[in-house]
């Protein structure tokens, strides 16, 4: 059994496929690594002209690495070994003597970037599955391992660079005009796409790319960035600026890029990072009974623009483009403000428990990762049932939540409560030292000001205690759920694990019941 | 450091159970004590979120396995055998 790299020589081309076997993502494990290494080698022996990387996976170009390397933590044991074998093979495709092109369709995530960065060539399918995403610093406080901060500045410029480093997502679109793909594929035309850019190379006589455009351009201010974020911030810039200096070897970046990930990986930050990532997962898994991420392969999807909210989930939905999906008049799958006849029925725009097979909320339409709540209609738990459409909406960029609420949404709740915790008191500074990431909406309505106040404090107790009783209604039906909602509501840092936990160690009167609710009084 | 391998330990049964859910077929008869979930079972981490459902249906009451997972240094440490233990000391 493959694991989870084929190679195959058509025409002079080596095309190297990846597919992660018993997993619906492509995830870069030691074994995978080892056999694309031995394909590029067997076909590079075989005099191939040129390499094409792809992947196999509809929504996934590569999601990230696995556990049994992302949980080391010590540059000199047997897990590090394991990643060093990794970073070989990506050594070995940068140093492919023939042109390399990387195929990105779908997700394009952390390592999988950076193994996309190793290709002298990039394509992108025209699909907003299709994005690129440095998870390294937002998701898991660690610095990268495998070259980003190395290869990115001198191909996007640093300041650019520093932006997708520091976790700004990047459609397909516009990672073509920033310079980190060279070609956009429409989705039905990807195979064309290559085609053709494989007549222009060999054309050409089959050349490598010559050094990316090197423009030390400013860096960004980090004085908006939430306060754990900002000393990886500084360390991320060091090492981007590295690649500018005169006389710079590749090799030396590279060695010093790796001495900083060490360090950050043995912090308490990156260990609550890498928590909350079980956290968000654990919350997918309770509301749907499955952590993967299928997709059916066609989907006829319809949305009766009868209120606001259904209008703007129209305008996010177009603007998304998933291949398979189909936006109809008539649909399997249908959003609207009543239940339609024939149609899996998502009710939108009123209350919850309005009708249809679920009702849902989008409380911040306007963010990059909209959080849409979802209430199922039966007491099917996990929500099998609602499964399709909790993966459908994940995958076109929104952040579902599957809750049990009853009169109102827990997300309303949650604003609210936060609202109130803040009051008209000047907070924004503090929550920002503490780690929000606030939504623009909310944003404005906090005062500006207020350092060394410890109102973050306050807010995260506030925010803990209505997740408490929504667990206690049942309307939460698991922590998980409560660390994910204060963590996509209000940018709850990751660094500091879930809110409940972060609440349940601290003084506050919320103390002891957040404990309860973790489960961690029993004893 | 050694220990006693002459029980199996406990809440194993609980353990191997979960597993033998998530563990594809032709790995299940290597669910023992002393495999590594990841290296010997073949889990990944979505699998692991996946058995920390199972486990909370079995045990009813939370399961938090990053603790367990920031237990070892090195992820291939991480054995049936300690998740088991791991899980009998969070009562």
């Amino acid at each position: 059994m493959s694991a989870g790299c084929t190679g195959a020589l058509r025409g002079g081309i080596l095309y190297l496929t990846l597919d992660s076997p018993g997993s619906s993502v492509n995830v870069v494990t030691p074994a995978l690594a080892a056999e694309l290494e031995a394909r590029l080698a067997t076909g590079l022996a075989a005099s191939a002209r040129a390499v094409v990387l792809q992947s196999a996976k509809q929504g996934s170009f590569v999601n990230g690495a696995s556990l049994l390397l992302a949980a080391s933590t010590r540059p000199d044991g047997p897990g590090a070994q394991r990643a060093y074998g990794l970073r070989r093979a990506y050594a070995a495709l940068a140093a492919a003597p023939v042109p390399t092109i990387a195929v990105v369709e779908g997700n394009c995530y952390g390592c999988g970037l950076e193994l996309a960065l190793t290709c002298d060539y990039r394509i992108a399918r025209d699909s907003y599955d299709t994005h690129f995403y440095m998870t390294e610093l937002r998701d898991y406080a660690i610095v990268p391992f495998f070259g980003g901060t190395q290869r990115l500045p001198p191909l996007l410029g640093l300041r650019t660079a520093m932006e997708v480093l520091l976790g700004e997502r990047v459609d397909a679109r516009r990672a073509l005009r920033i310079g980190l793909t060279d070609r956009l594929a429409p989705i039905a035309g990807v195979e064309t796409e290559v085609r053709a850019l494989l007549s222009t190379l060999r054309a050409r006589k089959w050349p490598k790319r010559h050094s990316g455009r090197s423009r030390a351009s400013s860096a960004p201010d980090f004085a908006r960035l939430p306060g754990p974020e900002r000393p990886l911030a500084t360390e991320y810039l060091q090492l981007a600026r590295l690649p500018f200096a005169p006389g710079y070897r590749l090799d030396d970046g590279l060695r010093a890029e790796n001495a900083s990930f060490w360090r950050s990986v043995a912090t308490d930050e990156a260990r609550h990072a890498m928590s909350f990532f079980f956290v968000r997962q654990a919350a997918k898994a309770h509301g749907i009974g499955s952590a993967s991420y299928e997709r059916p392969e066609r989907l006829a999807l319809s949305v009766r623009e009868d209120n606001p909210s259904l209008r703007q989930l129209a305008r996010i939905l177009s603007m998304r483009r998933l291949p398979g999906i189909e936006l109809r008049t008539k649909g399997t799958l249908a959003f609207a403000a009543q239940p339609v006849r024939g149609a899996f029925t998502c009710i939108l725009g009123t209350g919850p428990r309005s009708g249809g097979d679920c009702t849902a909320l989008l409380p911040l339409p306007g963010e990059a990762l909209p959080v849409i709540e979802l209430v199922p209609a039966s007491e099917e738990t996990p929500w099998r049932r609602g499964a399709a459409l909790f993966q459908v909406l994940e995958q076109a960029g929104f952040a579902p939540v599957v809750t049990r609420a009853a009169d109102r949404f827990v997300s309303e709740r949650l604003i609210a409560a936060f609202r109130n915790a803040v009051g008209s008191e000047p907070a924004r500074q503090d929550l920002l030292e503490f780690g929000y990431r606030l939504p623009r909406a909310l944003a404005r309505a906090v005062r500006a000001g207020g350092s060394g106040s410890g109102i973050a404090e306050r807010v995260s107790a506030a925010v803990a205690s209505e997740c408490i009783r929504a667990l206690d209604e049942g309307a939460l039906t698991h922590p998980s759920q409560a660390d994910l909602l204060a963590h996509l509501l209000f940018g709850f840092p990751v660094a500091r694990g879930g809110v409940l936990g972060h609440v349940a160690s601290g003084s506050s009167a919320a103390a002891a019941g957040a404990g309860r609710v973790l489960g961690r009084l029993q004893r | 450091m050694v220990r006693s391998r002459r029980h199996d330990p406990e809440l194993f049964p609980e353990v191997r159970q979960a597993l033998e859910v998530l563990v594809p077929k032709k790995l299940r008869k290597r669910i023992t004590p002393q495999a590594s979930i990841l290296a010997d079972l073949g889990l990944d981490s979505l699998k692991v979120v996946e058995l920390t459902v199972l486990l909370e249906k079995q045990l009813g009451r939370p399961v938090f396995l990053p603790e367990w997972i920031a237990s070892v240094e090195d992820p291939a440490d991480l054995t049936v055998e300690s998740l088991a233990r791991f899980l009998a000391d969070q009562r």
